[in-house]
């Protein structure tokens, strides 16, 4: 079963993302959640994932609407619900968290 | 115009057993309020949360003196309905809590400190009921500092 | 029941008791006889290059006593920061990414520092 990581820092504000990127498999799953969001801006987070290529992204709606930053996500970024953070949990072992 | 798709939620699915452990405080990490936005969100999809641990910092959630100024979300509180609504204990290490000046009724007397200050229904524990709660659950979900 | 429990430091040694309870949580796991393990990566390297011989290195180096051997360092972090393994706090197998990538896959847990 893919894992799921949990990123709850913004990148400039700590290697969190950076960390998960280099030990998150290509089948891996990251959910960006409370300032993880941030990671989810376009630029930032296309040059994130140029060297490591596209794993499965999503973010905590609610977090990124409370950060008004829903225009600017970057297009591969699935939002996602409590209800849906909830199902990813269910699917995934083990669930590893960054900060 | 949203750009995003959005995942919808499965079917509902086999009830699983899930441990939250908490490592920040609300005064200075978002960690107990997804944790507890997470938690609802299990509960109404049916699954049933084991045991919520409170670790590092996240143990000042059980400080009875904390006083919330008045239009501030106090998430202990919150925390503590949830608790009392669907019948899950929030664990409160012991050890992380005496060094973060949160004891209980028997800590209080046995160190000699002027009172206790665990606010119900928390409840101080030792390290084992983690890995207690590790083994009893299918999921455990850290929400860090 | 055993669980397969990790323990994934990636951050440098920080003031106050983190580190130490950290491994509490390590060593009590290992007490009750769950599968743990012990993963340094990024910036949490700098743990084993620890010579302070402050709380967490002491820790550290109970972990023999618990019997818990599986420790490992993420190989390309201790290169990048030209740290010498041969001085570690204790011996740490160094691991590729894929290999990385494997041990996390196979935990039931995964603890953070």
């Amino acid at each position: 079963m893919p894992a799921l990581h949990l990123v709850a820092a913004s990148p400039d504000s700590s290697a969190a993302l950076q960390s998960c990127l280099r030990c998150a498999a290509d089948d891996d799953a990251i959910l960006l959640i409370g300032n993880g969001v941030y990671g989810a801006v376009a630029g930032p987070f296309l040059r994130s994932t140029r060297r490591v290529g596209l794993k499965r992204w999503f973010a905590l709606e609610a977090d990124v609407v409370a950060r008004g930053m829903r225009s600017q996500l970057a297009e591969s970024v699935t939002l996602v619900d409590d209800a849906a953070f909830v199902d990813l949990v269910a699917n995934h072992q083990p669930i590893v968290s960054w900060s | 115009m949203m750009r995003n798709t959005i995942l919808s939620s499965d079917r509902r699915r086999d009830p699983m057993n899930i441990s939250i452990a908490i490592h920040g405080d609300a005064a200075a990490s978002e960690s107990p309020s997804l944790a507890l936005r997470f938690a609802r969100a299990a509960v109404a999809k049916g699954h049933r949360i084991h045991r919520v641990f409170f670790y590092h910092a996240g143990v000042a959630l059980a400080n009875s003196l904390v006083v919330q100024p008045q239009g501030e979300r106090d998430i202990a509180e919150e925390w503590a309905a949830f608790a009392r609504d669907h019948d899950v204990e929030l664990a409160v290490c012991i050890a992380a809590a005496l060094r973060r000046g949160v004891l209980s009724d028997d800590d209080a007397a046995r160190y000699e400190r002027g009172g206790s200050n665990v606010k119900p229904p928390f409840r101080i524990v030792g390290l084992g009921q983690w890995v207690d709660a590790v083994v009893a659950s299918d999921r455990v979900v850290t929400f860090p500092a | 029941m055993s669980r397969r429990i990790l323990f994934l430091v990636s951050h440098a040694p920080r003031r106050g008791a983190l580190g130490a309870e950290l491994l509490d949580e390590l060593l009590i796991g290992a007490a009750f006889e769950q599968r743990v393990s012990l993963l340094f990566v990024g910036d949490g390297v700098y743990q084993l290059a620890d010579g302070t011989g402050g709380s967490s290195a002491r820790g550290l180096r109970a972990l023999p006593t618990y019997d818990v051997t599986d420790v490992f360092v993420e190989r390309a972090a201790v290169k990048a920061r030209n740290l010498d393994a041969e001085r570690f706090v204790i011996p740490a197998r160094s691991l590729a990414r894929p290999a990385i990538r494997r041990l996390i896959a196979t935990q039931d847990v995964v603890v953070p520092d």
